[in-house]
């Protein structure tokens, strides 16, 4: 009797929400710390044992991504791993104007499987604009996207 | 003529040999005491107390004791008479009791007699008890029978009572533990503490959730500006090739740069030749075959020759490699598969990639 009327009064009453919470800030910080601290993996980018870190803020973003259909061309994208379509015209005139507001680097997320020649193509285009510098996006040995 | 032994129990003496009319008078005169005890003399009857023997207190009438106030007319006495028949055995015991412990004092073996025989001689007086209890007795069985009518269910009740009065002990055994728990709860800190814990709960410990809070903004102010992308820097192709070789009508070909580059070719396959000789698309193999072609050639820098439709992936393999072991990137641009033959040159900046 005792139990049973202590217990549905202890449920009826309050629930301890900071476990709960802890949990959620803990599983926010997992979040954070396995999303955005691999800045390579929206974009199958190839591997590299060696390579120079890049602040996100300090960068011009372009993608290039494998085209879905076998033989179409490769999609360039404003942005990392996902942003609005562009054509060489439309990346160059963001590089130009990131250059404007002070940001000279131009990081390429280009996917591994994407043709040599087409990543040099977006890499000339970019480079036009003065005081440009390039820099391809590669990922650890061993990770996976 | 009867003689009694009378033990006084207020001055601890032993009387032998009264009268029953010493006795009466005795009492009558206050030598002797409702208390004092009486036996025959010269026998081992147990002692008992002279208010309980009739034939001392009231030898005209002891049976008139029912009528207590009628009998108390007569004598100064008869009240006192009157009043001792009349109580019940449990008073009886009780008084009797009283005088066992006054009689340990002084009389040890006579109060193990008394303890045997006393029941003996309660029986008359219960006797007596019940001889003025006939009314009591009778009339619940009176009142019974008066109430058939309404007390049918009273009389089936003794049946279902007993059965009734077994639910209801449980019903008591079930209230009492609620009582003790009420007791209990209202005694225990337990409980005490558990009313204290609402308001607690109501305020929600907020130092929990503040700390880690903070936590993560700390992590966010130190991590926003260090999150860094793995990139290698490549040199800058030119878009347009040099107005100068388009004016001269000639590109360099590949067996012309050879002489200043170590020539790394990669076809769409993947396969990859070092200065025209097949190398396996391995790490460690290209970075030996790379460093002894530096070594014997003294060239410092790597001359990219990929196909248009070569992996990007393959391309920056080779990227990695001359990293690995310092040498410049030159890359040429290939030509698209439908456009004209190639027309090579190479990159502006033969330095080391990543610098």
């Amino acid at each position: 009797m005792l139990l049973r009327r202590d217990e549905d009064e202890e449920r009826d009453e309050h629930i301890d929400m900071t476990p709960m919470v802890d949990v959620v800030f803990q599983l926010m910080t997992f979040m954070l710390f396995s999303s955005q601290m691999s800045g390579g993996e929206l974009v199958d980018v190839p591997p590299a044992r060696h390579g120079v870190g890049v602040e996100s803020n300090a960068a011009t973003f372009l993608t290039l991504l494998e085209p879905k259909v076998p033989g179409a061309e490769p999609q360039l994208l404003l942005g990392h791993g996902a942003g609005p379509p562009a054509t060489l015209d439309q990346a160059r005139r963001a590089v130009d104007q990131a250059v404007k507001e002070g940001i000279r680097k131009v990081i390429l997320q280009a996917d591994g499987d994407v043709p040599h020649g087409k990543v040099l193509e977006v890499a000339a285009a970019v480079s036009e604009v003065e005081g440009v510098t390039v820099h391809v996006g590669v990922q650890e040995e061993g990770a996976e996207p | 003529m009867s003689l009694w032994d009378v033990f006084h129990s207020d001055r601890l003496e032993l009387a032998k040999g009264l009268s029953a009319e010493e006795v009466r008078a005795g009492l009558a005169a206050g030598s002797i005491r409702d208390d004092d005890l009486v036996r025959p003399a010269g026998t081992s009857a147990p002692w008992a107390r002279v208010a309980e023997v009739a034939e001392l207190t009231a030898p005209p009438s002891p049976p008139p004791a029912p009528p207590a106030a009628p009998a108390s007319d007569d004598d100064p006495s008869f009240p006192v008479l009157a009043e001792e028949p009349a109580p019940t055995p449990a008073d009886w015991d009780w008084e009797d009791e009283d005088d066992e412990e006054e009689e340990d004092e002084g009389l040890e073996p006579v109060d193990e007699d008394d303890e045997f025989e006393e029941p003996a001689e309660v029986e008359p007086e219960v006797e007596d008890a019940s001889a003025e209890t006939p009314t009591l007795v009778p009339s619940p069985q009176a009142v019974a029978d008066r109430e058939l009518g309404e007390d049918d269910l009273d009389l089936d009740r003794p049946g279902p009572e007993t059965r009734v009065n077994l639910p209801t002990a449980r019903s008591h055994d079930y209230d009492e533990p609620e009582v003790v728990d009420e007791e209990d709860d209202e005694d225990g800190g337990v409980v005490s503490l558990r009313r204290a814990g609402p308001p607690k709960v109501e305020e929600l410990d907020l130092a929990a959730m503040v700390d880690v809070a903070f936590q993560l903004v700390l992590f966010f102010l130190v991590t926003a500006t260090t999150i860094l992308y793995k990139t290698l820097e490549i040199p800058k192709p030119s878009g347009e090739p040099p107005p100068e070789a388009v004016a001269q009508g000639r590109n360099r070909t590949l067996d012309d740069l050879q002489d200043d580059f170590i020539l790394v070719e990669i076809d769409p396959e993947g396969k990859i030749q070092i200065d025209r000789e097949p190398v396996a698309a391995d790490f460690g193999a290209l970075a030996e075959r790379l460093r002894t072609a530096r070594e014997k050639t003294d060239r410092k820098t790597m001359l990219l020759s990929a196909d248009f439709s070569t992996p990007h992936r393959s391309a920056v393999l080779a990227y990695d490699v001359a990293n690995e072991i310092g040498l410049g990137i030159a890359i040429a641009k290939p030509v698209p598969p439908a456009g004209p033959p190639p027309a090579l040159r190479p990159a502006a900046a033969p330095k080391k990639e990543g610098a």
